[in-house]
């Protein structure tokens, strides 16, 4: 009861003229950089990692949950109107969205967009609000040989993800364990992996390692990329197009879609942001697929349909609440925009776990406020209001954004830590990240393994040391079996039945 | 001489975690350990890491060179050519190494203009980039130490 007083206080604190503030900035810059084809809302909030050192931990969430939240959704603008998703969890919103774009109805496809990230956010919000009490409650269960296979269940779901090459995800993953490894053990005060220089006993920051795999690595990748094709009179000539009565659906092509069908959608994308590493391309895809194995023929599925659109962007925006789960409760993050999240997290000395809803709820309880406000008021409103523009920005030169986004990276990085050598290791870590996108390497994984390295390692080891160095502490312990049973489910669905089923079927001539 | 040319730029970068591991993997023998906790203590997590990365790096080769040369070719054409990445990576070293030394505002200008260089594909004229390169700065001056209120260094040391 007590924390959902703290979300009473949470809308009081979002809805103070400095905080409202942060999150409509937030929700434009996510807007901004959700749009433009290559810029993420994951590389925004790199970049605010810095700048929130010099801010209070409550305006730096509000701000990272509307930046999140609004990232998820822009990418539906390019999608439909350019047929270039400005996010990768848009990809399929851009092959029905712009069939209804090319049949003159972009603006209904905008709607039905918006309206869908609007359900299915809220929906995720709302899910994350009531149920965090009773998650944190199951937490308490886990005990620390719980916790080892917790995170190992983690790092099995990270690599199965990346279902096109395992053997790159896995080392992708171990390669961001070992850059967690260096520096202090953590059972024992002695250095590892310091090669006789002070600078890497402390280890490494993980802003170096945010800032040069998602910032520096992007520009790199960036270069290549070519300028759109399209021009500013063009983009000009799509957006005088679109009329703003046309962005609200007509309430029979919602009934058509159906409450159950937002809902259901909404409900997939959540439980995909519960799963660690998985991200808002897969909520969008499972709930696409679903609706498109059970869709009638008037669907339309992929000639223009509504349905598709709404379930995938109800996913992808529901995908959010989803992910705060297990950042907030193990520290495991969804989604590399939750992995930041949790460094701005502990930068601010907030450590995850249930007591984080005991004793901090109030630090915390602005951030799903503001991720409830920016699905359901902001998603709309930004559409409605400032729709049209959004397309044009795709026309922005790139070597002004680039060169600012660089700027911004980097004297972030000195601002956040006054150190030039963590600014040199934001440089290495960037060259680093962008040789291994490069290979096909994700590194994404790269993250996750270097954030989730030295927990696996500590509950290992406590676990070892409790039981005398009895390993069968992990089979004995019924969390912990419950972990590693859901490690097999997970490899032999993902991995072992999708081959059977392959062998099984008959060859193709 | 040519074989081992292909043998770099198609398994260059498998070959480049392969000798990092290495190097990380000669760590381990420093590592200390201040009292026993076992087979599973200071050493174990990196060497587990190092054993699971060597083999998993062995099947990527193994299985890269079973690939038909020209499909990797193909491939590593796609991802285009690294030397603009490289003069990116050694702009950002020198603003690292001038950001002190040259002061936030020559360093910051320098770096921006060379970014925007980079990123051009139009021949604007030099005063367009160099009045963008100095709004750049400027804005950035006024996020981070005005907005902020963080210390830079905006002249040269001894300025």
């Amino acid at each position: 009861m007590e924390f959902f007083a703290d979300i009473l206080g949470g809308f009081h604190a979002v809805l103070t003229p400095y905080n409202f503030a942060f999150m409509v900035g937030g929700f434009l810059i996510g807007t901004f950089f959700g749009a433009v084809p290559g810029l993420t809302s994951v590389l925004a909030i790199a970049l605010l990692l810095p700048i929130t050192y010099s801010i209070d931990v409550t305006p730096a969430l509000i701000m990272c949950a509307s930046i999140f939240m609004a990232g998820m959704y822009a990418g539906s603008i390019t999608a439909t109107t350019i047929n270039i998703p400005g996010a990768p969890s848009s990809m399929m919103t851009a092959i029905e969205g712009n069939a209804l774009m090319k049949q003159g109805q972009g603006a209904n496809a905008l709607g039905h967009a918006a309206l869908g990230s609007m359900v299915g956010g809220t929906v995720g919000a709302l899910l994350l609000i009531l149920l965090m009490p009773l998650a944190a409650e199951l937490t308490l269960l886990i005990r620390t040989p719980g916790k080892f296979s917790l995170i190992m269940f983690a790092l099995v779901v990270i690599v199965l993800v990346q279902r096109d090459d395992v053997p790159k995800a896995i080392v992708a993953t171990t390669l961001g364990m070992m850059v967690g490894t260096i520096g202090i053990d953590v059972m024992q005060p002695v250095p590892r992996f310091s090669y006789g220089t002070s600078a890497l006993v402390q280890g490494i920051d993980m802003m170096p390692v945010i800032i040069g795999v998602f910032a520096i690595a992007e520009l790199m990748t960036q270069i290549h990329a070519r300028p759109s094709d399209i021009s500013a009179a063009e983009l000009k000539k799509v957006a005088d197009k679109l009329k703003r009565r046309d962005f609200i659906p007509p309430l029979s092509e919602i009934r058509e879609i159906g409450l159950f069908g937002y809902l259901k959608a909404a409900c997939i994308g959540y439980s995909i942001g519960l799963l660690p590493g998985v991200g808002g391309s897969m909520a969008a895809f499972v709930a696409y697929a679903d609706a498109k194995r059970t869709a009638k023929p008037k669907d339309n599925f992929g000639k223009g349909s509504r349905r598709g659109i709404a379930v995938a962007e109800s996913a992808n925006n529901a995908m959010c609440g989803g992910a705060f789960v297990p950042m907030l409760m193990f520290g495991i993050p969804g989604d590399p925009t939750t992995a930041i999240v949790l460094g701005v997290l502990v930068i601010n000395g907030i450590q995850p776990g249930a007591k984080l809803v005991e004793t901090q709820a109030h630090l915390i309880a602005p951030m799903f406020v503001s991720l409830l406000l920016s699905a359901l008021i902001l998603i709309p409103l930004t559409l409605f209001l400032l729709g049209p523009l959004f397309i044009r920005i795709v026309s922005i030169p790139r070597a002004i954004l680039y060169a600012g986004i660089a700027v911004v990276a980097m004297v972030g990085c000195y601002v956040a830590t006054f150190s030039i050598f963590q600014m040199a290791l934001a440089a290495l870590f960037g060259l680093f990240a962008y040789y291994l996108r490069r290979g096909g390497y994700p590194v994404v994984s790269l993250l996750l393994g270097f954030i989730l390295g030295p927990n696996l390692e500590l509950y290992l080891r406590r676990s070892l040391d409790l039981s005398d160095g009895s390993p069968l502490v992990f089979l004995s312990s019924p969390d912990s079996l419950f972990f590693i049973a859901l490690a097999f489910v997970f490899v032999y669905m993902m991995e072992i039945r999708p081959r059977q089923l392959a062998k099984k079927s008959p060859q193709s001539p | 001489m040519s074989k081992i040319k292909t043998l770099t730029r198609q398994h260059g970068l498998s070959l480049g975690l392969l000798v990092f591991t290495i190097i990380y993997a000669s760590g381990i023998p420093r590592i200390r350990s201040l009292f026993d906790e076992g087979s599973v203590g200071t050493k174990f997590l990196p060497q587990l890491l190092v054993i699971i990365t060597l083999s998993c790096l062995v099947i990527i080769i193994l299985r890269d060179m079973k690939t038909a040369d020209g499909a990797r070719e193909e491939e590593l054409q796609k991802s285009g050519s690294s030397a603009k990445p490289l003069v990116l990576f050694v702009a950002t070293l020198a603003y690292i190494a001038l950001f002190k030394s040259a002061g936030f505002l020559i360093a910051t200008f320098l770096f921006s203009y060379s970014v925007l260089c980079l990123f051009s594909h139009s021949n604007k004229k030099l005063i367009v980039r160099a009045s963008i390169a100095a709004a750049i700065t400027g804005l950035a001056y006024l996020l981070f130490a005005v907005a902020f209120g963080t210390h830079l260094n905006i002249y040269p040391v001894g300025f």
